[in-house]
């Protein structure tokens, strides 16, 4: 059943070989763009279920935007269970860690919505037990112009080196270290910002 | 600069007094007599340092030793003045020195966050608001807090004077100002009173 949801060109050796090789040589520090990753049919039924789902709005000194309960919560709805279960199954798992060459055994997920004047400013999401953070968007037609950018910055942090526009049905996975200074800015249009996002345990 | 003259009525005074000893906090709308759009607008036409720490906090600064004009130079030696002290400490009914005073400005994705390298002191925080109009969509709030709660939010606003007792558990921060802020500028004199002697309050 895994294998089913995710694009089946990344299982093929030639491609892992070089997302790991993507992933190990990329600045400011190691993170991946993978497009394409979930089989288009399902995932526009899993964005549809998500977009059923309950936000929450969340603010403080770093961040305004809204967020789902974790997923692990959500076993009422059979296709976002299926989702969640298959990303955090063994050969999934198994996927992710030929990429990163990193050990797992559990994730965290949950979505989350950015809408207008929402933003994320710079952490670096070291907790322990973290070691990749994932974030799959769900937003459809987006231009940088409509802010929601991932922005990495630098070691230090002093400046954002590369800035990720957020395209549907894309997966960023970056390592998480006490130099994984990153925002998500401002969303500066009225659409929405939607990812399916978390960390890989 | 003039302080409105009902802050220095006596039976005004004493109840100011009551309250930031009781409350530990006050405001004083319309402080100041004079008009401020003279003062704004040379603040306007100043150049200000954009000061950006991705950790800590992102604002415009006004270097105070290069200001030349010499409505803005009274302005700011006001804060730092004889009168303004001992209106202060005759307030609190405590011996301050005014340790820093800043003049900052905020505009579209200024921010403070709460930080570790935060001071811990024991202070009477002062600022002095000359903003534009916001409202708290915009964000611009500076939000005082402890590790528990946010205690207290200061919405942006002109011509205010807010004396805040921080003990050292208080932290601030100030919310990200978003794209409803666009052409708006927040100027805030930023204001620290230390103690003087081992009069703390308990």
């Amino acid at each position: 059943m895994s294998s089913e949801w995710i694009n089946p060109v990344f299982f093929e050796k030639q491609t892992l070989s070089k997302l790991q090789t993507e992933y190990f040589n990329a600045k400011p520090f190691k993170y991946l763009i993978i497009p394409q990753f979930l089989d288009s049919s399902l995932f526009k039924e899993l964005n549809f279920e998500i977009s059923k789902l309950e936000f929450t709005p969340k603010s403080s000194d770093l961040f305004e935007f809204k967020q789902t309960k974790d997923f692990k919560q959500l076993t009422s709805n059979t296709l976002i269970k299926q989702f969640h279960d298959t990303f955090k199954s063994k050969k999934i798992l198994s996927l992710f860690s030929t990429i990163t060459n990193e050990q797992y055994s559990d994730i965290d997920m949950h979505a989350m919505k950015f809408e207008y004047t929402n933003y994320l400013l710079c952490h670096d999401d070291l907790v322990e037990g973290r070691k990749t953070a994932f974030v799959l968007y769900l937003n459809e037609d987006w231009k940088k112009e409509d802010g929601g950018t991932l922005d990495l910055f630098d070691a230090k942090p002093e400046k954002i080196v590369t800035s990720i526009v957020p395209i549907q049905n894309t997966l960023i996975l970056f390592q998480v270290s006490k130099e994984s200074f990153h925002q998500v800015s401002e969303i500066l249009s009225k659409k929405n910002r939607k990812t399916i996002g978390g960390w890989l345990l | 600069m003039k302080i409105n003259k009902i802050y220095t009525d006596k039976n005004v005074f004493e109840e100011m007094k009551k309250t930031i000893s009781e409350e530990l906090v006050i405001a004083l709308p319309q402080f100041f007599e004079n008009k401020l759009d003279i003062i704004k607008e040379k603040l306007k036409k100043t150049p200000f340092i954009t000061k950006y720490k991705p950790l800590e906090h992102k604002y415009q600064e006004l270097e105070l030793t290069q200001v030349y004009d010499i409505d803005l130079i009274q302005f700011v030696e006001f804060f730092k003045s004889k009168e303004f002290l001992q209106f202060i400490e005759d307030m609190t009914d405590f011996d301050l020195r005014i340790s820093s005073v800043h003049i900052r400005k905020y505009t579209h994705t200024d921010f403070v966050l709460l930080s570790d390298n935060q001071k811990n002191d024991d202070c009477f925080d002062i600022t002095f608001d000359l903003s534009d109009k916001f409202s708290t969509k915009m964000g611009g709030m500076c939000v005082y807090a402890t590790n528990e709660e946010e205690i207290l939010y200061l919405s942006p606003a002109s011509n205010i004077l807010t004396i805040l007792y921080k003990s050292p558990s208080i932290k601030k921060y100030l919310k990200y100002l978003n794209a409803r802020a666009k052409g708006l500028e927040m100027y805030r004199v930023e204001i620290t009173a230390e103690f003087i002697e081992e009069n703390l309050i308990e």
